[in-house]
C-alpha cells in the first residue's frame, strides 16, 4: 500500500530523534529501550489510520511511545523484584569518577523504580514536565487531557515522588548543595 | 542513607539530573537504525492487513471450534441432501405431477367410452353411455326405466354447453335437454381435462392394481378421481354419480395444433 510506504516517512521520521530519547530516557538500557520502541511502533501501525487523521499526531505517537517505555519500566521493576535484583547496576553515565558514578547510579535507578511506581497517568506527566519540562500545554496535548488535568497528574506525581524518593534526601541534599 | 524530607522543588532537580539526556550519538544511531528495522519488520509481519501475528506457542482457542462448527454444518448439509423429502412435500409434488401427466394425456387421447351412472332426485337409476371418437362429435345414450334415449352431439371444446352445430336425434335439442345436465362434463376427453383442473390430493393408492386415488378440488366440482398409473389416464370419477372410463391413448404430440390438422383439411375440402 503506498500509504503504509510514506506513513513513517510522513509521520515518524521527523519525531525519530525524539521518540529514541523519551524512551531511552524512561529506560536507560538500549536493549530495553529497543524493545519498548518495538511495542510501540506495533501500536502506532495497528492505529496507523487513526494517526493519519488525527488533528494531533505528534503528540499521540509519542504518547504511545511513553506508554510503551513506561509499561516496558514497571515490567522491568517487576522482574528485578521477582529476581531478587535491585534497579542497580544500569549503564552509567561516563566522564565520573567511580564514586560519583555509583551514586549517579543509585539515585538514577531508585528514581526509575519510583516512577516505575507511579500510576500510568502521573508516571507520564512527570516524565513530560518534570524530566522533559515540556510546557503544560504540550504535555496536555500529548497525554489527550486539559492542561489542568496534566497539572493535577504532576502534582500528584511529584508528591507520591517526594515520599518515595525520601531516602535519598541526604545524598540529594548534598548533591543539591554542591 | 537516612530517610528524610524533599524540600520544594528538589524532587524535579533530582529528576532532571538524574534522567538527563545522555543518550551518545553513536547508540542514538544505533537506536534509529534499529526502529527502522523494527518497523519494516512490524509491517512484514502483518502483511498489510492483520496487525499482530499470534505469539508462538499460543494456539488460537476459536480454531477449534470454528473447525468443529464447519464440519457439522458440512455433515448437516450432507444429511439434508440425502434424505428423502418430507413426506407431505412428497406427496404435494407426486400430485401434482400427476395431475399435469393426466391433463396431458387427455388432451391427446385418441377416442373414449364411458359409463356413467347416477340416480336422479326420484331415486330411479340412469345409465349413460358416451362414445366419442372425433375431436367435436359424441354419441350418448340413456337408458333409464327400461326407456332408451340417444343423441349425437357436437361439443364446443372448452365450453360447458353443445355447441351451436349441435344435431339432436332424440326426442328434444340438447341445449334444452334436463336429462343430458349430468354428463354435460363429460361428453369429451378435453371437458373432463377442464373437469379435472384443480387442487390434487392424494386420497389412497393401490400397488397391485397400479391405480392411485386424489379428490380435486377448486375446479368446476369437486370430483375423486382414479387414475392408471400405466397410462396416467382415469379409470373412474365419482361426484354424486360414477363414470367408468375407457381411453384409447393417442400419439404424444408437442405440437397442440396437430389434432386441428385433419379438420382443417375438411374444412378446406375441393
Amino acid at each position: 500500500m503506498v500509504g503504509d510506504d510514506c506513513f513513517y516517512e510522513r509521520h515518524l521520521a521527523p519525531l525519530e530523534r525524539r521518540m529514541l530519547r523519551t524512551v531511552h530516557r524512561v529506560l536507560r538500557d538500549p536493549d530495553a529501550a529497543r524493545d519498548a520502541l518495538q511495542d510501540a511502533l506495533v501500536r502506532i501501525w495497528e492505529r496507523r489510520h487513526v494517526v493519519e487523521t488525527h488533528p494531533h499526531a505528534e503528540a499521540l505517537v509519542l504518547r504511545i511511545c511513553l506508554h510503551a517505555a513506561i509499561d516496558a519500566l514497571r515490567r522491568l521493576g517487576r522482574r528485578r523484584e521477582t529476581t531478587g535484583l535491585a534497579m542497580e547496576g544500569l549503564p552509567a553515565a561516563t566522564g565520573r569518577g567511580p564514586d560519583a558514578s555509583h551514586e549517579h547510579d543509585e539515585q538514577q535507578a531508585a528514581v526509575l523504580a519510583a516512577i516505575a511506581e507511579l500510576p500510568r497517568q502521573q508516571a507520564l506527566a512527570v516524565v513530560l514536565r518534570l524530566v522533559e519540562e515540556r510546557p503544560y500545554p504540550e504535555v496536555a496535548q500529548v497525554m489527550g487531557c486539559s492542561p489542568v488535568t496534566a497539572r493535577i497528574h504532576v502534582m500528584r506525581g511529584r508528591s507520591q515522588l517526594r515520599r518515595l524518593l525520601a531516602p535519598l534526601v541526604p545524598s540529594s541534599t548534598e548533591g543539591g548543595s554542591a | 542513607m537516612k530517610p528524610g524530607k524533599l524540600r520544594g522543588d528538589e524532587v524535579d532537580r533530582l529528576l532532571r539530573r538524574t534522567l538527563r539526556d545522555d543518550l551518545a550519538p553513536l547508540e542514538e544511531e544505533r537506536l534509529r537504525r534499529s526502529m527502522r528495522a523494527a518497523w519494516a519488520e512490524v509491517r512484514a509481519r502483518a502483511g498489510g492487513a492483520v496487525p499482530r501475528a499470534p505469539r508462538p506457542g499460543r494456539a488460537s482457542r476459536t480454531a477449534p471450534a470454528l473447525g468443529l462448527a464447519a464440519s457439522l454444518l458440512v455433515a448437516l448439509g450432507l444429511l439434508w441432501h440425502m434424505a428423502q423429502p418430507p413426506r407431505i412435500v412428497a406427496s404435494s409434488l407426486s400430485a401434482k405431477n400427476t395431475s399435469l401427466l393426466a391433463t396431458s394425456r387427455l388432451r391427446n387421447a385418441a377416442a373414449m367410452s364411458g359409463l356413467v351412472e347416477s340416480r336422479d332426485a326420484a331415486g330411479r337409476s340412469q345409465r349413460y353411455r358416451i362414445e366419442w371418437r372425433e375431436p367435436d362429435s359424441v354419441h350418448v345414450t340413456l337408458e333409464e326405466a327400461g326407456a332408451t334415449a340417444s343423441w349425437s352431439l357436437t361439443v364446443a371444446p372448452h365450453s360447458s354447453g353443445f355447441g351451436a352445430a349441435g344435431v339432436p336425434s332424440g326426442a328434444s335439442h340438447p341445449e334444452s335437454e334436463p336429462r343430458l345436465e349430468t354428463v354435460r362434463s363429460l361428453l369429451s376427453p378435453d371437458r373432463i381435462a377442464h373437469l379435472l383442473a384443480g387442487r390434487w390430493d392424494a386420497v389412497e393408492r393401490d400397488a397391485r392394481e397400479r391405480t392411485a386415488t386424489y379428490d380435486v378440488t377448486g375446479g368446476p366440482s369437486a370430483v375423486r378421481v382414479t387414475i392408471d398409473e400405466r397410462t396416467d389416464l382415469p379409470l373412474r370419477l365419482e361426484s354424486g354419480w360414477t363414470a367408468t372410463l375407457l381411453f384409447t391413448p393417442g400419439v404424444e404430440s408437442p405440437l397442440p395444433f396437430a389434432s386441428a390438422a385433419p379438420a382443417a383439411r375438411v374444412g378446406g375440402s375441393r
